[in-house]
């Protein structure tokens, strides 16, 4: 696992997209930190990590595209499959990488953020929350484009069904909202919302049944991923 | 192995064998297999997370690691209270009902902490006692006189608070302290009627000021020219000793009693008479100005710049030195309004950090604010003053400032005077008084007053103390204030290196990746 891991941390930092994935999130992460805080006078965070979530749904496929995609367009996947790890190995070795640089992004633009206690008092609990909740998401968005880039063999169709995914999820909370409160389908689509249950962590509120839901989601798409390869593998 | 009869057929003819699939069935059933496996995986995830959703909902497992910063006070109304301390008098605070009533109230809860802090600071000062206005007992069971505390028809209700001096006898009564309907004197609201802030510790520190003194300072607004009087201005006032009333100058001169009068963005000219000499008649309204200043009264001014010239009023204030600043450009008239974008809190460069001038009075108010607070004072749509005499500047644009209206640059340079002020002697030489003009309605609103990183408060109580001669002023007392996510004290300029510095951070790694990338390509 480890030496898969490695093998995808030098390709993310020998090729373009490694380097355009983070060009392209540190800059508009930068640009939407300082115009909702800054620019707005505000020491409120909140608004800023919401935008970040929809926006890391859309930039985070570039990501995890390639993951297996590429393995299988340019053949070296028979490598990977006779290669003595196993695929849950490769899998989980492959999620790290992705989440690494995820992750590294995200805490970065949270220091950013601790400039602000010089000018307000910062709801560091709600930073500190909303931070849990990014991490936690990212779990998710990088298992469900490691599963669509195992599908296929084309880089631009496993970003697009990622992000088609991804956004159905989102979606799923503005659906819920359709409905009046007392009903019990509400309540589903509450249960199943990324977004209903980020906007918890965004209240200051580290809810621990939603922790649980994201890495369950998380663990839901890296099974489906392994039983693709494990498939694969025998086939 | 499966015997296939064509197989045995062809065997007999000697032609070679077809093969078939014998394995589909074994690889059906091990599809179906993991198939059923990957099903039930998931189905056992989701129903472990649907069980934990509701053990979460019923034992609530989540935690809040948000609190709320515990009330202090910051030791401000020491030296207010030092001489009345050791005078050793004793100021009762009255809380109209029961004391679990009134902590557990969710505006009240406040107003009682504070009372709370205060008795705990001043022990042999401050003394609590909560009323039941309905026996009209208190909490030992003594009988309380509410009739001595309606002298004035004062209305008392569950949620009054009465500041009495038990020494003098002078009281006072908060009629609506806190209720959860409305807010009243402890809380500053903005324009919309929100909260803005919690003031306790400043309205504990008036109250008690108040009934401690001998005697009250006048301070009369004018009307009938569709004056904006800001509430939390009346309120500063207030703190800073003030009765507050109003006055008609077209029915009355200004009465003998007035410490202080205030021209509060007057959208409409002052009256005018002028005599065969060429002087006001003094029933005009600004014979009636001239009359008072020429006693000696106190004038305090704020003009809005994108006001229609009050031909008036302006012409009475360039008389004593003080203008607002007009260009001509193309045969049209502009005022001069400072817009200054390194030093502004908004991206328009209109609200502006304003810097202390040069003068006796300007470096003793800068000198006086230092003590407390950061010192900046902020104004914003301020048109900029012209002056001439003896009047001086007291607050300042920074030096980047530019003149702007509709779009069109008046004027540059910067340090363009946004405040100043003008001593005015009476006719006998004995008495003295001080003309202030601010060329900003801004100045005195809600949000300008109530925030703890900009110091306009404690700049118009030095302005009080050193211009009008009053004393006591309730110096830094910090509000618990309620959108405490404003940034403060941050300009434009320093939000831009902000920017920039973040920004930084991409593109030095998109120069490293294209070196990194060239240099593997080229290998």
């Amino acid at each position: 696992m480890l030496a898969v891991f490695k093998k995808e941390m030098r390709s993310y930092f020998t090729s373009v997209i490694g380097y355009v994935f983070l060009v392209l999130y540190l800059a508009l992460s930068g640009a939407v930190l300082c115009y909702t805080t800054l620019y707005s006078m505000s020491s409120d965070v909140t608004s800023y990590f919401t935008i970040m979530l929809l926006l890391s749904g859309i930039v985070l496929p570039l990501l995890t595209m390639k993951s297996f995609s590429e393995e299988r367009k340019v053949k070296t996947e028979q490598l990977l499959l006779t290669a003595p790890v196993s695929i849950i190995g490769i899998v989980v070795g492959k999620f790290l990488a992705a989440y690494s640089i995820y992750a590294g992004c995200m805490v970065l633009n949270t220091l950013y953020c601790l400039v602000l206690l010089n000018y307000s008092s910062l709801k560091v609990a709600v930073l500190f929350g909303c931070l849990i909740a990014s991490l936690l998401v990212g779990l998710v968005f990088i298992a469900i484009g490691l599963f669509v880039s195992a599908l296929t063999e084309n880089q631009l169709t496993a970003a697009i069904g990622t992000i088609a995914i991804i956004l159905g999820f989102l979606a799923i909370g503005l659906i819920g909202s359709l409905f009046p409160s007392d009903y019990a389908i509400r309540y589903v689509f509450n249960f199943l919302s990324i977004f209903t249950r980020f906007q918890y962590f965004t209240n200051g509120v580290i809810d621990i049944a939603s922790i649980v839901y994201y890495i369950s989601v998380a663990i839901i798409f890296g099974y489906l991923t392994v039983r693709i390869y494990d498939r694969r593998r025998y086939n | 192995m499966k015997k296939y009869p064509q197989n045995e057929k062809r065997k007999e003819a000697g032609a070679p064998v077809e093969k078939r699939n014998v394995e589909r069935p074994i690889v059906r059933e091990e599809r179906v297999f993991s198939a059923s496996v990957t099903v039930m995986v998931i189905a056992v995830i989701l129903v472990f997370n649907v069980m934990f959703y509701i053990l979460a909902s019923l034992f609530r497992l989540y935690f809040s690691p948000t609190k709320d910063d515990p009330q202090t006070l910051t030791g401000s109304t020491d030296a207010i209270f030092a001489e009345a301390i050791a005078k050793k008098r004793t100021v009762k605070i009255y809380f109209c009902n029961d004391e679990e009533t009134v902590s557990a109230h969710d505006t009240g809860s406040l107003v009682y902490e504070t009372a709370q802090l205060y008795k705990e600071r001043y022990p042999e000062f401050i003394d609590i006692e909560y009323i039941n206005i309905i026996t009209k007992r208190d909490s030992k069971g003594n009988r309380f006189p509410l009739s001595n505390y309606t002298e004035n028809d004062e209305v008392i209700l569950k949620s009054s608070v009465i500041f009495e001096c038990v020494e003098s006898g002078e009281y006072k009564v908060v009629t609506d302290a806190y209720t959860s309907a409305g807010y009243a004197d402890f809380y500053s609201l903005d324009s919309n009627g929100y909260i803005l802030s919690y003031d306790g510790e400043e309205f504990f520190a008036t109250m008690i000021s108040w009934v401690l003194a001998e005697e009250h300072k006048k301070a009369y607004f004018t009307t009938t020219h569709s004056e904006q009087v800001d509430s939390s201005f009346v309120k500063l006032l207030m703190a800073a000793g003030y009765e507050s009333d109003m006055i008609s100058l077209r029915d009355s001169a200004v009465p003998d009693d007035a410490d202080l009068l205030v021209i509060s963005n007057p959208r409409s000219d002052f009256e005018i008479s002028i005599d065969g000499s060429g002087v006001a008649v003094a029933t005009s309204e600004i014979g009636r100005l001239e009359a008072y200043l020429k006693r000696g009264g106190n004038l305090y001014v704020s003009l809005d710049p994108y006001v229609k010239k009050l031909y008036s009023l302006e012409t009475f204030l360039e008389g004593y030195g003080i203008g607002l600043s007009e260009t001509e450009i193309d045969g049209k008239i502009y005022r001069d309004i400072v817009r200054d974008g390194a030093n502004a809190i908004t991206t328009n460069g209109y609200t502006i950090v304003t810097e202390h001038a040069d003068g006796t009075i300007a470096t003793q108010i800068s000198e006086n604010m230092d003590k407390y607070s950061d010192n900046d004072v902020i104004i914003r749509e301020a048109g900029a003053l012209t002056l001439s005499g003896t009047a001086q500047a007291l607050l300042t644009s920074s030096r980047s400032a530019s003149c702007e209206n509709a779009g069109i640059v008046t004027k540059t340079g910067g340090s363009f005077p946004v405040a100043a002020y003008n001593t005015v002697t009476s006719a006998d030489g004995k008495e003295t008084g001080n003309i202030f003009v601010v060329s900003s309605i801004y100045m005195t609103v809600s949000d300008a007053l109530v925030t703890n990183g900009y110091s306009n408060k404690d700049f118009i109580y030095s302005l009080i103390e050193y211009l009008y001669g009053a004393e006591n002023m309730p110096y830094g007392c910090q509000s618990v204030l309620y959108d405490s996510s404003v940034l403060e004290n941050l300009t434009m300029s320093t939000a831009n290196l902000y920017t920039a510095i973040v920004l930084a951070v991409p593109t030095t790694i998109a120069i490293l990746g294209a070196v990194v990338v060239i240099r593997r390509k080229n290998r």
